[in-house]
């Protein structure tokens, strides 16, 4: 699915990771989300005619299909997908403002281990994350793409954690040994991911 | 094509690559190599006069084909007071 396609379908990620990403002509890349399990593409894709951005999966990935004209039948008699889809654009729009300042203005360490517990409260909301365990199907190169750094310092950046005992990376497992210590060193404060937000509680 | 590995020292952490990457030929590894200033300048900066950053290519076979320093120094004129 590339920047300028037609948004026809409405996508469900179902299984494995995929992200959002725009370009620049010179080839440089920057993933501006990562779609994790039970993620959302293309919702709206009815009102968009063409996609602003590309997406691509960065681990197999197994993809539900929706026609959106069906999605919007189905909006229409369930208020609460409606608002479940609301609820998604919003904590979107706020993973995206946090990243901005997280990129912007956090040095490498903290950054990434900001990234890295994001990842972890996103994957634990949907039961994939165990004993602060999780699977970790990013290259550096895609970690590079994310935290706008290049790949030679995400590696520099992933030891500096390890070698402070922060995180554990092997075999594309990533093992969190001391959460409160990881979440304090970047001031990670997962309300923004407002995962307990309450449907239902205000119609739209 | 052929494997390199990016060691990288910012003068308190030495990180030596024991992953690499797979890129086109020795010229891209230099060019990335050399991209990794930035980033760490970026984040040991400012502290202090002194400072010594480093990053060195290794080939497939572990043979150092290319290093490279970028060194502060930093040095008061007058006496700064305050």
């Amino acid at each position: 699915m590339a920047e300028g396609d037609y948004a026809a379908r409405t996508r469900i990620i179902l299984d494995g990771w995929a992200c959002r990403w725009k370009g620049l002509p010179n080839g440089q890349r920057q993933i501006t989300e990562l779609l994790l399990p039970g993620d959302i593409c293309h919702a709206h894709s009815g009102m968009l005619l063409r996609s602003d951005h590309s997406i691509a999966t960065l681990s197999t990935c197994i993809i539900a299909e929706a026609d959106p004209t069906e999605l919007t039948a189905l909006l229409k008699q369930r208020p609460m997908v409606r608002q479940a889809l609301r609820w998604s654009s919003l904590q979107t729009n706020s993973i995206l403002r946090t990243a901005l300042v997280n990129n912007g203005l956090r040095q490498a360490d903290q950054r990434l281990a900001h990234f890295i517990c994001e990842i972890w409260a996103r994957l634990q909301s949907v039961g994939l994350a165990k004993d602060g365990a999780f699977s970790w199907p990013l290259t550096q190169i895609d970690v590079g793409e994310i935290a706008s750094m290049t790949s030679v310092h995400v590696n520099r950046t992933l030891g500096k954690l390890r070698r402070d005992g922060l995180i554990t990376l092997h075999k594309r497992r990533m093992s969190l040994p001391d959460m409160a210590r990881l979440a304090e060193s970047c001031d990670f404060r997962p309300d923004y991911l407002h995962l307990k937000a309450e449907l239902g509680s205000s119609d739209p | 094509m052929p494997r390199f590995f990016i060691d990288t020292d910012d003068g308190d952490l030495s990180v030596p690559d024991d992953i690499g990457r797979d890129l086109p030929n020795a010229q891209a590894a230099r060019r990335l190599a050399l991209a990794a200033f930035p980033d760490m300048t970026g984040d040991q900066l400012p502290d202090g006069d002194r400072r010594t950053f480093s990053v060195r290519i290794r080939n497939e076979e572990g043979t150092p084909i290319y290093a490279a320093e970028l060194v502060l120094t930093g040095e008061w004129l007058v006496p700064p007071g305050g």
